[in-house]
């Protein structure tokens, strides 16, 4: 549903993206890893326009993104919703209000309508106790729960998260994959998460996309990543210092 | 000072707690909300803090300044600090450039506004415009150019300096300099606050002669008052240039001073800096008509 | 050696209870806890960045909390600190970031500052980045940034607040090392704030673990898996399903 066909982009003379293929299927976790700095988060803000690539093409459905106006794009960002790494709520609204935002906005529902929308999605990533909280009382795992409700007001096809559990405690992240698990396998939302959290990546992810100096260095399964002979990868899924991956 | 717990074992002296109540939790949302600095707000179970150790008062430990301490410490620092004679040049060069057509224009709309007026109720009262001009620009050296540009700079340079100081403040910025052991008020204030007392007065006397010469074009289109019977200084004397030039160094020593107060002292995040920068411009708004009150009371104790 | 004495700590609301922790010299310090735990407070107040509510802090010969500023001052000459946002100064490029403290606390010629940014830049992993400034970097280089000035004035007490979040898994074992190895070289005291629970532990010599503003357990690594509270433990393995 999603596909990247050879899509490269520089910014200056720093060649980030050096034609990236690949296809992502409807209701699949599909987990983009990679050094940090290698261009994961640039290549994902592509999708939904916020990027223009050098070359290549983009599809979103039936849609072909690149050559896209922003009004064009409004729709593309209604189906395919983002979840920030920092959350980005709104500090002086409360969670419901923030989850009903984009439903008062896009679809000029009445405020009463608005917030029982918002009470269902709050409840899909089970934090309707907290919908009368402020932003600033919660920690940032709660925070990351009620982004993730904001993504899914509008009914999208696919969310992407730009690295959902960095800078969350063992515990929350491994909810929050639970989540983006449970969020696949319900609702059938397509999940393309950017990550370098070596747990998420093996619990949750269905295949992987590994960036390496701008280009898909392997693309499979996990048990197709731990099998890999690519030394590179070895070293990135162990996680160790020494090996010859440049970083 | 020695550990209280042996190493290695769970702290006795922590008994178990649950998250906070939510009475707890709604009193301290209040307490946010009312910004009120209170004490501590009791937890079910916690032990009395300062029991076992006396209530310490910290006087080195870095919490916001008024804006009087603010004051106080910058002009410490004028006289203490290393020589910034650079970094003032580049905040004199960006008040002055950020500021000088806004200042121009507004001076400008104000010089005929007021001699137009002024005119007006003149021609009912006495028909004769020879002291239209000597009244006018007694005002002006007095008191009127030096307060209207003072309350423009503050919007402009206060909000400025507050936004700045402000986002400094709340991504940690300050504490970063702290830890380099610099004090912000040196590092950050005392170079904005020459540079703004130096522009202030540079300013004023650019824009305060354009308001001259605007009052002056006025007074000619719709008085038929001759430039050279306009600009008379007859009524302005060495009190009046004193009592002006006294404004604008104070103006310019307040607009920082208390917009990098409100700033250091922004918390929570985009929120806090927005209420921060509102609270600079009202309150240098407010300082500056005080201080025109002062002031001009002084100057009438001192020179009349 | 840090030490704190029944430190307590509030805002509006209260954020430390009664914590009495005690970093022997020359150890790296583990301290980890669930988010919004206080982790991030005690650091800053072990700065004295923030006024205590109770209690006493001490550091190496200096007792933070009655401490005047000339004390202080002192005191952070010996200091170095990561923040949790990094806190790099956004007016300034890369290289004037990290030769700051260089030049603030050490009187250090622009010569040889720049000399030793460069180094200091190649070994977290950002050569040649001198110029950059800040907004113009990725979440995990600007931690690296900010690792690298707060580290270059050798500094015998270093406090880390996050020094991996947002890293790749090489990376993050890289500085983990990196930062392993400085304290062995010059003896530091090191504490390190980390979510990355597997491998803060690995480099730990003692460890310590918050929650909601309490220090619940404290010691040497070793005594970390023998230790029986069900939170500490629930929280050391990572699971879900547990008094947390």
């Amino acid at each position: 549903m999603i596909s990247f066909r050879q899509v490269s982009k520089s910014f200056g003379p720093k060649q980030v993206l050096r034609g990236v293929s690949f296809d992502v299927e409807r209701g699949e976790v599909f987990f983009i890893v990679g050094a940090s700095g290698v261009g994961k988060s640039v290549l994902i803000k592509h999708l939904i326009g916020l990027l223009r690539p050098d070359g290549g093409e983009i599809w979103f459905g039936d849609r072909e993104v690149t050559g896209l106006s922003e009004e064009e794009l409004f729709p593309i960002r209604k189906r395919c919703a983002m979840v920030f790494q920092h959350s980005t709520l709104f500090d002086s609204m409360t969670c419901i209000d923030n989850v009903a935002l984009p439903l008062r906005q896009h679809q000029r529902l009445d405020p009463t309508t608005a917030r029982s929308r918002a009470m269902e999605r709050l409840e899909q990533v089970h934090m309707e106790a907290f919908a009368e909280r402020f932003p600033a009382e919660l920690g940032d795992g709660l925070k990351k729960r009620v982004a993730i409700a904001r993504a899914l007001t509008l009914d999208p096809e696919a969310i992407l998260f730009d690295e959902p559990t960095t800078s969350l405690d063992a515990i929350n992240a491994r909810r929050v994959d639970k989540l983006i698990h449970e969020l696949s396998q319900r609702l059938g939302v397509t999940c393309i998460v950017v990550s370098h959290d070596l747990v998420s990546i093996f619990s949750i992810a269905q295949r992987i996309a590994m960036l390496y100096q701008g280009e898909l260095l392997l693309l499979g399964t996990p048990a197709e990543f731990k099998a890999s002979p690519n030394p590179i990868v070895q070293q990135f899924i162990h996680g160790r210092a020494e090996g010859p991956m440049q970083v | 000072m020695a550990p209280s717990d042996p190493p290695g074992s769970p702290a006795p002296s922590s008994p178990r707690h649950k998250a906070p109540s939510s009475a707890a939790r709604a009193s301290a949302t209040a307490a946010r909300r009312s910004m009120s600095p209170v004490g501590l707000p009791q937890l079910p179970n916690a032990p009395v803090p300062g029991a076992a150790a006396p209530r310490v008062k910290s006087r080195g430990v870095s919490q916001p300044l008024g804006a009087y301490r603010t004051l106080t410490r910058t002009l410490y620092f004028c006289v203490n600090g290393r020589p910034a004679l650079r970094t003032v040049m580049g905040y004199m060069y960006t008040i002055g450039n950020q500021s000088l057509i806004f200042l121009a224009v507004v001076m400008s709309f104000i010089g005929m506004i007021v001699v137009y007026q002024g005119g007006l109720q003149l021609l009912r009262v006495i028909p004769d415009m020879s002291q239209l001009g000597a009244t006018y620009l007694e005002l002006l050296v007095k008191d009127l150019a030096a307060t209207i540009c003072a309350l423009m700079l503050a919007t402009r340079v206060g909000a400025g300096i507050a936004a700045e100081l402000g986002s400094m403040t709340v991504t940690e910025q300050i504490d970063a300099l702290r830890m380099c052991a610099t004090d912000p008020i040196d590092y950050l204030v005392r170079p904005r606050f020459l540079a703004s007392i130096v522009m202030t007065v540079v300013l004023v006397i650019v824009a305060g002669t354009l308001a001259g010469l605007s009052g002056m074009w006025t007074a000619e289109a719709f008085f038929q008052v001759r430039p050279s019977v306009f600009v008379n200084f007859d009524q302005v004397d060495l009190g009046d240039v004193c009592v002006g030039l006294c404004k604008c160094v104070a103006y310019g020593a307040a607009i920082p001073i208390i917009s990098a107060s409100s700033g250091l002292s922004a918390r929570g995040g985009s929120e806090g800096v927005g209420s921060a920068t509102t609270r600079a411009v009202v309150n240098c708004s407010l300082a500056i008509i005080v201080l025109d009150f002062v002031i001009t009371s002084l100057g009438y104790v001192v020179f009349e | 050696m840090i030490l704190t004495e029944h430190l307590s700590l509030a805002f509006e609301r209260p954020v430390l209870h009664d914590v009495s922790l005690s970093v022997p010299s020359g150890s790296l310090f583990g301290l980890f806890g669930p988010g919004a735990s206080g982790k991030s407070v005690l650091l800053k107040a072990l700065a004295g960045l923030l006024p205590a509510t109770a209690g006493s802090i001490a550091v190496d010969d200096t007792i933070v909390t009655s401490a005047d500023e000339h004390q202080l001052f002192d005191l952070r000459r010996r200091m170095g600190m990561l923040f949790q946002n990094n806190a790099l100064f956004d007016f300034m490029s890369v290289a004037e970031n990290v030769a700051f403290p260089l030049r603030q606390l050490l009187d250090v010629s622009a010569e040889e500052a720049r000399e030793r940014v460069s180094q200091r830049l190649t070994r977290v992993g950002l050569p040649g980045f001198e110029s950059r400034m800040p907004a113009g970097l990725s979440g995990g280089q600007k931690k690296r940034v900010g690792v690298a000035r707060a580290s270059i004035t050798q500094a015998k007490v270093l406090l880390y607040d996050e020094p991996c979040a947002g890293l790749d898994p090489v990376s993050s074992q890289k500085l983990f090392e990196l930062l392993r190895n400085e304290q062995r070289e010059h003896g530091s005291t090191v504490v390190i704030v980390s979510s990355d629970l597997e491998r803060l532990l690995a480099i730990s010599d003692h460890v310590g673990m918050m929650l909601d503003g309490r220090l619940i357990f404290q010691g040497p690594i070793d005594n970390l898996y023998t230790c029986d509270d069900p939170y500490v433990r629930q929280f050391v393995r990572g699971e879900t399903d547990g008094p947390l």
